[in-house]
């Protein structure tokens, strides 16, 4: 894809938007940031408890990066064990 | 290391005690590892430090991130691993730290004619999706969808703006858009290329063009 390819740009930021629009703010992805990584961590799907995390994370760059920070610190620690949570 | 259940964890680092200093040790040493970890495998932009200069920041954040936990304890709900709680303060302290240690990095021979701030020479941050060189560009980003969030509804007639999102946002199928939309396959891309055109031109009318767009949501 091409940067030129005028359909694929506005198509791909179009979604970005109704990402945004439906999504969660900052404060309230944050919030819920770690049950989220513990969540994926442990091969669950979050989506249905978390709404919107995703969808926020995919469409703000702070929190994006705030995210793959979480998981690259979590590295070095064995995945959780979410039944006593 | 022992694995603390986070009732254990709250208890050792709440009560004064022998396993206070305990606690409080293993979680800083996991953090550190932890960020030593991300400062050095995440950050493009701190390639040229050296291990030792690596190990001396993951520390500095640790300490930082140790004082942070201890002092919003309280706030912590259960509904994760406490371990994940605290590694998720360290990464806000960290983030937060290196982006005011980077502006305070540059000297004026870096500023662009424009008066533009440019990034770190040993930055491939463009690389890393989302990585914010200029504060300002997640207000940036808020206000360009504002726009184009009401582009979309002022701009467009109820059918282009049906089909475009049909289409663009949700994935539906042409065939199944057309059949729910009354019309054909033709007819469809035409309006939803039309929706296009009309959403291009009105942004730029507003000055905003599609490579600023791509840019900016790195896309492409």
């Amino acid at each position: 894809m091409t940067k030129s390819d005028t359909a694929y740009q506005i198509d791909v930021i179009l979604r970005k938007i109704l990402a945004h629009a439906q999504s969660i703010s900052c404060d309230d992805c944050y919030d819920v940031l770690d049950k989220y990584a513990d969540m994926l961590r442990a091969g669950k799907d979050p989506s249905i408890i978390l709404p919107g995390v995703k969808e926020h994370l995919i469409a703000c760059g702070d929190c994006g990066d705030e995210f793959k920070a979480l998981i690259a610190i979590l590295e070095t620690s064995s995945a959780p064990d979410t039944s006593n949570t | 290391m022992t694995e603390r259940t986070h009732e254990q964890w709250l208890t050792d680092l709440k009560q004064e005690g022998p396993g206070r200093a305990q606690a409080l040790e293993d979680l800083r040493a996991r953090l550190e590892r932890g960020l030593v970890y991300y400062l050095s495998r995440e950050r493009s932009d701190l390639a040229d430090r050296s291990a030792d200069e690596i190990q001396q920041m993951a520390q500095d954040f640790a300490q930082d991130s140790l004082l942070k936990v201890l002092n919003n304890l309280n706030s912590f709900r259960g509904e994760s691993q406490f371990t994940t709680w605290a590694a998720k303060i360290a990464a806000r302290v960290a983030i937060s730290e290196l982006r005011r240690a980077r502006w305070k990095d540059y000297s004026l021979e870096e500023l662009t004619a424009e008066g533009e701030i440019m990034p770190d020479h040993s930055s491939s941050s463009s690389m890393n999706s989302g990585t914010s060189d200029q504060p300002e560009s997640y207000t940036e980003k808020q206000d360009i969808l504002k726009l184009i969030d009401e582009a979309i509804e002022t701009t467009l007639t109820s059918r282009q703006r049906e089909a475009l999102k049909a289409h663009a946002i949700d994935g539906m199928p042409i065939e199944d858009i057309a059949a729910k939309m009354g019309t054909n396959r033709n007819a469809l891309y035409k309006l939803i290329h039309d929706a296009r055109l009309k959403l291009k031109r009105r942004l730029e009318d507003q000055g905003i063009s599609l490579n600023y767009l791509a840019d900016l949501f790195e896309i492409g």
